[in-house]
């Protein structure tokens, strides 16, 4: 345990003392500021359109209109900014030399990925906490925003941040070269994350609707942006988290024997 | 304290080693030498659990470096060629990184730290990025990196490569300066650098061990004859004659232009040398030197590495 620690400290410090973290953060509060600021005034029409014909009441709901768009389009802008995150992870071991240290030292390749992982989904955790200044916002302001559905939220998202995560942490395990490491995270994340949308076609694809769904990343994430947070969406997300990192396990492993 | 067994490693077929055998003592400074791409680098792979060997075993400490990977990881420090260096951090957060992995206690951790840089000269530089070192300071980093948990046992991959020659002195020094306490093997093809260090040598050469043993019997050679530099007075035709019909004496030729320089092949022995020199000044040639020339480490190198270049036929002898 101790050895994932140090392993995760040094990987969550790696994104700080290096210009990443600062500019990722930047950019990502600015993106999703921008979503919320429009969700926003799309409230406060409604708001007034309501205000005019308040037989429409019933529909206007925060959650589902700012909260539940604005963590939509949150999946979306990190199903690209995951796989940037994670890239560097162990290709860059790889460049660096670094990997021959730390696959000489007294720590198993088991204890090297789970702690890079933590490193990396700390990072997730570190941008999650930084959104909530727009919830925090509507609070402060008085809003009628409701907390459990909230709460399932941020579930979600951490759950689908670290499946994303994952994957490309897998993808860093097989390659040297960052950007194809990269490649591989996005390509993978985003299969899991469309993969749900041949059972919507029809034909023959059909018969195979809800095992296409429930493969896929963005449909379980739906459950939980309704508010709902239900058990098989996070046994699928531990799951799927679980087999990356024990793929990429296999993949350090393996390549001592190359 | 270091047992290697018949080590193989393939690559796909194409063998990196072959069949390598050797043992270091405790305290030992074991030199390994050879051209780049003979198999050193494989050879610490495998010694330092970073990957299997295809064939023979290895042990450190008595636990084998595969079976009991983690046991001989915990007592192993281990340079490799490149050192592994994370270019964003300080030298200080960097060492407290590895020794925390290495197992260090946590107590210890800031102490290990002071006492290897002290060691490797890097305490003015602790608290600067690593990226914006030059290279011989980054060496002396990776130098401490192996240090920092105090293993009994160093494996050191071209350590001095890159380094100024003023570098390369200091770096020899704290190498030497673990001997005794630490159990070392470095590689180099920098013949100076074996002769000013190690107590023993192996030569590898396309994977194969070419030659082993303490360097004061590999200077020494064992074919059980010795050469001699000759510089007499006068040159005459007699002396190459008179010389080759003693008892002992296998081949006389000149040595170089100079005229009265020769170089005299003979039985390894002190009387045989002092005969020599009675018969010349005897026979009034005028002897003005005489010189056992000792094969020089480089020699034994060159010539069993097969890879005489123009201008050293010499040490093809």
């Amino acid at each position: 345990m101790r050895n994932v620690l140090t392993i995760m400290r040094r990987e969550l410090g790696a994104y700080f003392v290096s210009p990443v973290a600062y500019v990722i953060l930047t950019f990502f509060l600015f993106i999703v500021g921008y979503f919320f600021l429009a969700l926003v005034l799309q409230y406060s029409e409604a708001s007034l359109r309501v205000a005019s014909n308040p037989s429409w009441a019933n529909q206007l709901n925060l959650h589902d209109i700012v909260i539940r768009n604005f963590f939509s389009t949150f999946g979306v802008i990190m199903l690209f900014v995951a796989p940037i995150l994670s890239m560097r992870i162990l290709a860059e071991e790889r460049r660096l030399g670094t990997a021959e240290m730390l696959l000489t030292s007294p720590i198993s390749s088991g204890q090297l990925v789970l702690g890079k992982y933590l490193g990396a989904l700390g990072f997730g955790v570190v941008m999650l906490l930084m959104s909530f200044v727009y919830p925090l916002y509507l609070l402060l302001a008085g809003a009628p925003l409701e907390m459990k559905p909230l709460v399932a939220v941020y579930l979600g998202t951490l759950l689908m941040v670290g499946a994303f995560l994952a994957v490309g942490l897998l993808g860093s395990s097989v390659s040297a070269n960052q950007i194809v490491a990269a490649i591989i995270g996005f390509t993978t994340c985003l299969f899991f994350w469309v993969v749900g949308f041949l059972g919507d076609v029809g034909g023959g694809a059909g018969e195979y609707s809800g095992f296409l769904k429930g493969l896929s990343i963005a449909e379980h994430y739906e459950d939980f942006l309704k508010g709902v947070i239900d058990t098989g969406s996070v046994v699928f997300y531990l799951t799927f988290i679980f087999f990356c990192l024990f793929l990429t396990q296999r993949v350090i492993d393996s390549s001592r024997w190359r | 304290m270091i047992e290697v067994e018949r080590l193989s490693k393939d690559f796909g077929g194409r063998a990196a080693v072959k069949d390598v055998s050797f043992k270091v003592g405790r305290g030992e400074i074991l030199g390994f030498l050879g051209p780049n791409g003979a198999g050193k680098t494989t050879t610490m792979r495998i010694l330092t659990c970073y990957m299997p060997a295809s064939q023979g075993t290895a042990r450190i400490a008595g636990f084998d470096v595969f079976e009991q990977s983690m046991e001989v990881r915990r007592r192993i420090g281990y340079l490799p060629e490149n050192p592994p260096l994370y270019d964003d951090m300080t030298v200080r957060s960097y060492l407290d990184f590895v020794s925390r992995i290495k197992g260090v206690p946590g107590r210890q951790v800031s102490g290990r730290i002071d006492a290897v840089s002290a060691k490797c000269g890097l305490t003015e530089v602790l608290p600067r990025i690593i990226g914006h070192l030059s290279r011989g300071f980054k060496q002396r980093v990776g130098l401490a990196q192996a240090l920092v948990n105090d293993p009994p046992v160093l494996i050191l991959d071209e350590p001095t490569v890159g380094l100024d020659p003023a570098q390369i002195v200091e770096i020899r020094e704290v190498i030497k300066g673990l001997a005794g306490e630490h159990t070392v093997i470095f590689s180099t093809h920098i013949l100076p650098e074996v002769t000013a260090t190690c107590s023993s040598v192996v030569i590898i050469n396309y994977g194969e061990v070419v030659r082993y043993g303490p360097l004061s019997e590999l200077a020494a050679g064992d074919t059980g004859r010795q050469r001699l530099h000759l510089q007499v007075a006068r040159d005459e035709q007699a002396v190459s004659e008179g010389l080759l019909s003693l008892p002992g004496v296998h081949a006389v030729g000149p040595d170089g232009a100079r005229a009265g320089a020769y170089v005299v092949t003979a039985e390894a022995s002190n009387d045989l040398r002092e005969r020599i020199a009675r018969e010349i000044v005897q026979k009034g040639w005028g002897l003005l030197e005489i010189t056992p020339v000792t094969q020089s480490l480089e020699d034994i190198y060159l010539t069993l590495t097969g890879r005489t270049g123009e201008g050293m036929g010499r040490a093809a002898a």
